[in-house]
């Protein structure tokens, strides 16, 4: 009998020689030169292994030469990153957190706009639109590079323009061809706000069929904003039926994949019940940060509320209603909670802190997220909210 | 003023370089799948010499002992990667692998790479240790820090790992 295939060998790679780029192979033997020449660092040499448990040691027996030396006692070498030679690297405004990349909570497409007048337009977008630059790289130049900036948890990207390597700004191209639709809390407010600070008014804030409020503008870098606020719940065959007064049709088409859903998807949303519910709204919206999109109360009693929709502007649905005893669809106030995921915990944690509200967890670096952060409060009724920047990733 | 004495063996790794270079980062290159990994990794290595060759802790300086710390700095950043991205892990089969299947099939080169490269840090690098470089597994137990019991448990569930994952193909 012969042995059995086994597949796994044919994976066998002898070391096949490869020359690197040529910049990275200077560098590196600069920096090597550099190294050697150095005096070793104070310390380095005191250190003494521990004797015995190394297979370089003398004192193990005959060498192997691949026998390495036990690198657990070497110190880690932390190399700096490659666009550090050749651009200052920034961090922006994300407190607590120096990993410039944010974790999307779902597939996304980012908006990459090319300005003229990089520095100029980071400003901009942070006074007019109330952006947060989490991060940005200037080239030797003064041009920037890339940057990142987050409109309520939406996020873009920027860079000046670099027509030599084809990246052109609407100011090169006199127009520009894909308009960016930005959710916002209250959009006549960051309309103005935006006209005032020197946008161009294109069309006024004004009701839509499929019920958001909707205006759009150009910015002075030449780019064309839709901002736009839910202001009423429209089913698909109201929409369609309104929609087809104007001469449009309307279809349905496949719900989309993955996500966590923000209305208009299946998914889960969380419940939250109040003995007063509208304080308890006006909590969830005014300082944790919640968008209501819907209400609905008892017509013979405004503060019962009988259903409501709190958006999480990152994604998410929240429904909060008034506790009825007799309700078996619901559990007394005070027996829920709930995870809210967030990019920026840090900015809940501060409007959560600065309200006075009741702290469970302080902020906290969970081990199973490193580098991020999370934290729980108590809401008025003692039901218990949970922040954090973990997104999931178990695999 | 001093002159900064040269260190005796200095010069050995310099004028190693050129040799050794390619062959570090070829090494490298092949088994991580991204240019500015190897890049890193690579340099890791050669600085990790120069402080082996401070302490006076290096053999005999060679390619092949080049290569060896290659790997220990490749498995390092595999073993730091898993700690940072799956510290929470998905709960893995209660039950104890069945004993090694037979399975029957020539693996095509390409695909066997894509494969890899999704199974988890801990299944590739005892993969890579084991076939790519060829080590007896009493030498992969060494580099993984785990006893050779161990190391058996875990290349059965690593190609196990790997077979379900070859066999769904470039999908999911």
């Amino acid at each position: 009998m012969s042995a059995p295939h086994d597949p796994f060998e044919s994976l066998a790679q002898p070391v096949v020689p490869r020359a690197p780029r040529l910049e990275f192979a200077r560098q590196l033997r600069d920096r090597l030169e550099a190294e050697l020449e150095a005096e070793p660092a104070t310390g380095l040499d005191a250190e003494p292994g521990p004797a015995g448990d190394s297979p370089t040691d003398p004192s193990t027996g005959p060498q192997r030469l691949d026998d390495v030396p036990d690198l657990s006692t070497i110190p880690v070498v932390q190399l700096s990153r490659r666009t550090a030679m050749t651009a200052d690297i920034t961090p922006g405004a994300t407190a607590g957190s120096t990993a410039p990349p944010s974790v999307a909570a779902r597939a996304v497409a980012t908006p990459y706009l090319a300005v003229r007048g990089g520095l100029d337009a980071l400003r901009w977008y942070t006074e007019a639109f109330g952006a947060t630059e989490t991060f940005r790289v200037v080239g030797d130049d003064g041009r920037v590079g890339h940057a990142e900036l987050d409109i309520g948890g939406a996020r873009l990207m920027l860079s000046d323009e670099y027509p030599e390597i084809g990246v052109h700004s609407p100011a090169g191209l006199d127009g520009t061809s894909v308009s960016l639709h930005l959710e916002v809390p209250d959009v006549d407010e960051r309309f103005a706000r935006a006209v005032a600070a020197g946008a161009t008014a294109v069309n006024a804030p004004a009701d839509q069929d499929h019920g958001s409020r909707h205006g759009t503008l150009v910015d002075p870098y030449g780019h064309r904003w839709m901002l736009s606020t839910r202001i009423e719940q429209v089913d698909l065959g109201t929409y369609a039926q309104r929609a087809a007064a104007s001469g449009f049709d309307v279809q349905p088409g496949d719900a989309p994949s993955g996500g966590a859903p923000a209305g208009g998807e299946p998914g889960i949303w969380a419940g939250l019940s109040y003995r007063d519910a509208p304080a308890g709204i006006r909590f969830l919206v005014d300082v944790v940060g919640f968008e209501l999109q819907a209400l609905a109360a008892d017509p013979d009693d405004p503060d019962v509320v009988v259903h409501s929709e709190l958006r999480w502007p990152e994604g998410g649905v929240v429904q909060a209603g008034t506790y009825v005893p007799d309700n078996e669809f619901m559990q007394a106030p005070g027996a829920q909670a709930i995870y809210v995921i967030t990019r920026d915990p840090w900015a809940v944690w501060e409007r959560c802190r600065s309200a006075g509200v009741e702290v469970v967890r302080p902020p906290e670096e969970p081990h199973y997220d490193p580098g991020g952060m999370g934290f729980s409060v108590r809401d008025p009724e003692g039901n218990i909210l949970s922040f954090g920047s973990y997104a999931g990733g178990v695999s | 003023m001093t002159e900064p004495l040269a260190h005796p063996q200095s010069p050995g790794l310099l004028d190693l370089y050129d040799v050794a270079l390619p062959q570090v980062y070829g090494y490298l290159s092949a088994r991580c799948g991204s240019t500015s990994l190897a890049e890193d990794l690579t340099a890791e290595t050669f600085l990790a010499a120069v402080d082996a060759l401070r302490r006076e802790r290096v053999p005999e300086l060679s390619v092949a002992w080049l290569i060896g710390v290659a790997r220990h700095k490749l498995v390092d950043h595999w073993r730091r990667r898993e700690r940072e991205e799956r510290s929470l892990r998905a709960v893995e089969t209660a039950a104890a692998p069945e004993a090694v299947d037979e399975w029957d099939v020539h693996l095509d080169a390409h695909l066997a790479h894509r494969t890899l490269e999704r199974l988890g840090d801990h299944h590739r690098s005892a993969l890579v240790l084991r076939y790519l470089d060829g080590l007896p597994v009493r030498e992969v137990a060494a580099c993984l820090g785990r006893t050779e019991g161990a190391t058996e448990v875990l290349l059965v569930r690593a190609r196990r790992a790997f077979r379900d994952l070859y066999e769904t193909g470039e999908e999911g």
